[in-house]
């Protein structure tokens, strides 16, 4: 996993909680390194796991919530640090059927070794969405908080259904979106 | 307590910072890792290009000196076959021209029969040498259009006129039909057409044994419908504006072709119908280098034949309307009396020189005989001579070099008449460049010699050196040069002499 995610997450932590429980989430993770991430590093992801595992026993709050809304934030963050792929793009639905095509195409070129999930986005109706999410880290909490947070950005208020409850881990799920009129 | 708090609150953030600098260090050697990888590869695209490019640039050579090889030995072919075909064209010079001698005594009616025989084989055996090496040449692209003003409708009459005693020793009609053409001057290349129109008719009359044939020659201004299918006649030239399309057809009441003579008549050596071997002599040759000719000249050769009723050739090709060349001066030729002059036949081969000497002298010419270019100029220098025919391939000094010589001589200047048995026009031009009047093709025959004497006798000899306004195509003994009131015995010009009934000859 991109160290990009790792560095995105122990800031958040930093702003939401303290520095101190950075300090002391690295410390029960005891990632080889020392927790010295660095956004252009690849590491295993397992350590993504203990770290977010750390924190839900810490904070209390569970892990997949946890997951959810490091979603939508690393989604406010990626607004800010590639404008880019918002060009022109003036929609949520719209937004989200790029992902596959176009968004994790150009991480790609960035980042020859990401791993990343398949998303892919489907019209089921007017002001409806299937995305089909399928990825073997089975980080579908997290997805959901993306596609949250692009909602947010987009000033979409959006419905998400999940065909498995949340904190479910599958390699595969649906998320139905229905755009509130 | 305070301070212990203090230096505690001091080592977490020492141990951050050494977490961030560590990370740094992670981020910095990757970067370094990434550079260095970045370098490499950029290195191996370079030389991979570089590679390519010499590659590129080794394959251009290699297909370069194919091509080259190739070309050179298509040339070498073409040399080959010239020479082959000069080195059979000599002796076989002599034989016709001894022939030619002996047919003039008195012979007995079996002789005479054996004797024609012998003349239609070597006829026929220097026709076909001819139209291996015309072939040869046509498909090694070496053969250039020589475009020329002539009178169509001349060069039709004569063609179909030319092939009428094969038509009346067959008991065959011929017949000409002329549509459009009654502002005849067309531009074109008058020879190749004529030769074409030469195969086609002698063809036609070969295979028909009953009917006839009949040539139609229409002169169109819009290339009309074609008639069948996959032979529509050419569009207009482009650059000749004003382009008009002769279409020609050709038809006879034969025996026709089946499906499988159609596919195969074009190629060279392909005889219609195997069992007809008894019927149907070889089309040789002839029908190959018609179509060559054609494509050559921008047109297209087609036909249709239905079997058991007869077989239409047809041919469209593109034609240049043109003015009627200013008319010759007339020669104050003294009809019916024959001017005698002093000749002078120069050929390092005896026979020939013999042969021709022989025709001459029984006319009543003066004539001396030079077996080099040497000896040539030598006899110039002592008698001045109104003609000297010249040989062109000589040992020592040759053709070119004599005339060149000779035209730097002070005096009278006689007319030297080149006789070659190239078929090249580059010959041709050659000759005339040397300061030749004109060039004789051999075989050389008697009717030939005196024609052209009596020609070139008749023309005042100064100023001489005006090209005469034929075009360099039309062979010398062409009609259009022929005054009316002298015409030259078919058999004398470029058409075949025509085939008797019984005649082996494989066709033209
Ligand atoms: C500008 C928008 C986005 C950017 C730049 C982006 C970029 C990335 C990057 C860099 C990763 C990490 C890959 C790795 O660790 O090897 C990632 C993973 C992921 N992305 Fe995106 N992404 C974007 C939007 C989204 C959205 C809208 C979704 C919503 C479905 C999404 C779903 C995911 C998921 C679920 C992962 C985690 C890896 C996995 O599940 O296999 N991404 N993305």
């Amino acid at each position: 996993m991109k160290g990009i995610v790792f560095t995105e997450f122990l800031e958040m932590v930093e702003e939401t909680h303290s520095i101190d429980r950075v300090d002391s989430i690295i410390a029960e993770a005891a990632p080889p390194h020392g927790g010295a991430y660095t956004a252009v590093g690849t590491y295993p992801a397992q350590e993504m796991g203990a770290l977010v595992g750390a924190l839900a026993r810490q904070s209390g709050t569970p892990a997949p919530e946890l997951l959810r809304s490091f979603g939508t934030h690393i989604f406010g963050r990626f607004s800010t640090l590639y404008p880019g792929f918002f060009t022109g793009v003036t929609d949520t639905f719209d937004f989200l059927e790029r992902i596959e095509s176009v968004i994790h195409i150009e991480v790609l070129k960035l980042y020859p070794d990401a791993e990343l999930p398949t998303v892919l986005a489907e019209r089921t109706g007017p002001g409806r969405l299937r995305v089909t999410y399928r990825s073997p880290r089975c980080m579908a909490d997290f997805a959901e908080g993306l596609i949250e947070g692009a909602a947010a950005h987009f000033g979409d208020d959006i419905t998400i259904a999940r065909s498995l409850p949340r904190g479910a881990a599958a390699p595969e799920l649906v998320f139905s979106l229905a755009r509130a009129e | 307590m305070a301070e212990g708090t203090g230096r505690a609150e001091e080592a977490t953030w020492l141990a951050r910072l050494e977490r961030e600098r560590s990370a740094r260090k992670t981020a910095e050697r990757l970067l370094e890792t990434k550079a260095r990888e970045l370098f490499l590869r950029n290195r191996e695209l370079a030389e991979a290009a570089a590679t390519l490019e010499t590659r590129v640039a080794e394959r251009t050579a290699e297909l370069q000196t194919a091509l080259a090889a190739a070309d050179a030995a298509v040339k070498a072919r073409l040399a080959f076959l010239a020479m082959v075909s000069h080195e059979l064209r000599t002796p076989l010079n002599s034989i016709l021209g001894g022939l030619g001698l002996v047919q003039e005594t008195r012979l007995d009616a079996e002789s005479c029969r054996h004797l024609a025989l012998v003349r239609g084989s070597a006829d026929a055996l220097l026709r076909l040498i001819d139209d291996i090496l015309d072939l040869a040449r046509m498909e090694s692209g070496a053969v250039a259009v020589e475009p020329s003003v002539f009178d169509g409708r001349s060069l039709l009459v004569d063609a179909v006129e030319s092939l009428r005693p094969a038509a009346v020793a067959k008991g065959l009609a011929l017949d000409l039909r002329c549509e459009g053409l009654e502002q005849p001057w067309l531009s074109s290349d008058a020879g190749r057409i004529r030769q074409v129109l030469l195969n086609l008719v002698s063809n036609a009359l070969k295979f028909t044994e009953d009917g006839g044939v009949l040539v139609v020659a229409r002169l169109q201004s819009q290339p009309q419908e074609a008639s069948f299918s996959d032979d529509s006649p050419p569009e207009a030239v482009p650059g000749q504006a004003a382009g008009q399309v002769l279409e020609v057809t050709v038809t006879d009441t034969g025996p026709g072709l089946s499906e499988a003579d159609l596919a195969r008549l074009f190629q060279p050596f392909v005889r219609a119908g195997k069992a007809g071997r008894d019927r149907l002599t070889g089309t040789g040759l002839g029908l190959a280098i018609s179509q060559r000719i054609i494509e050559t000249l921008g047109g297209t050769i087609g036909l249709d034949s239905v079997p058991g009723q007869g077989t239409t050739f047809r041919f469209h090709i593109p034609v240049a309307p043109a003015s009627a060349p200013a008319p010759e001066p007339a020669l104050p030729l003294q009809a019916g009396v024959a001017r005698t002059g002093r000749l002078l036949v120069v050929d390092d081969i005896a026979t020939n020189s013999l042969v021709a000497a022989a025709h001459l002298r029984r006319a009543g010419h003066e004539v001396d005989v030079a077996t080099s270019g040497e000896e040539a100029l030598e006899a110039a220098g002592l008698k001045a001579y109104d003609i000297i025919f010249m040989d062109l391939l000589m040992p020592g000094m040759d053709g070119l070099e004599a005339t060149v010589l000779l035209r730097q001589q002070p005096g009278p200047k006689p007319r030297i008449l080149g006789l070659t048995a190239s078929v090249l026009g580059e010959v041709r031009q050659d000759c005339r460049r040397v300061g030749m009047d004109d060039v004789l093709a051999k075989p050389i025959t008697g009717p030939m010699l005196l024609a052209a004497t009596e020609r070139w006798l008749a023309r005042p000899a100064e100023p001489a050196l005006i090209p005469p306004a034929v075009p360099a195509s039309v062979p010398p003994a062409a009609p259009a040069l022929v005054p009316p009131a002298a015409p030259v015995t078919p058999a004398a010009t470029a058409p075949p002499p025509s085939p008797g009934p019984g005649s082996p000859r494989p066709g033209p």
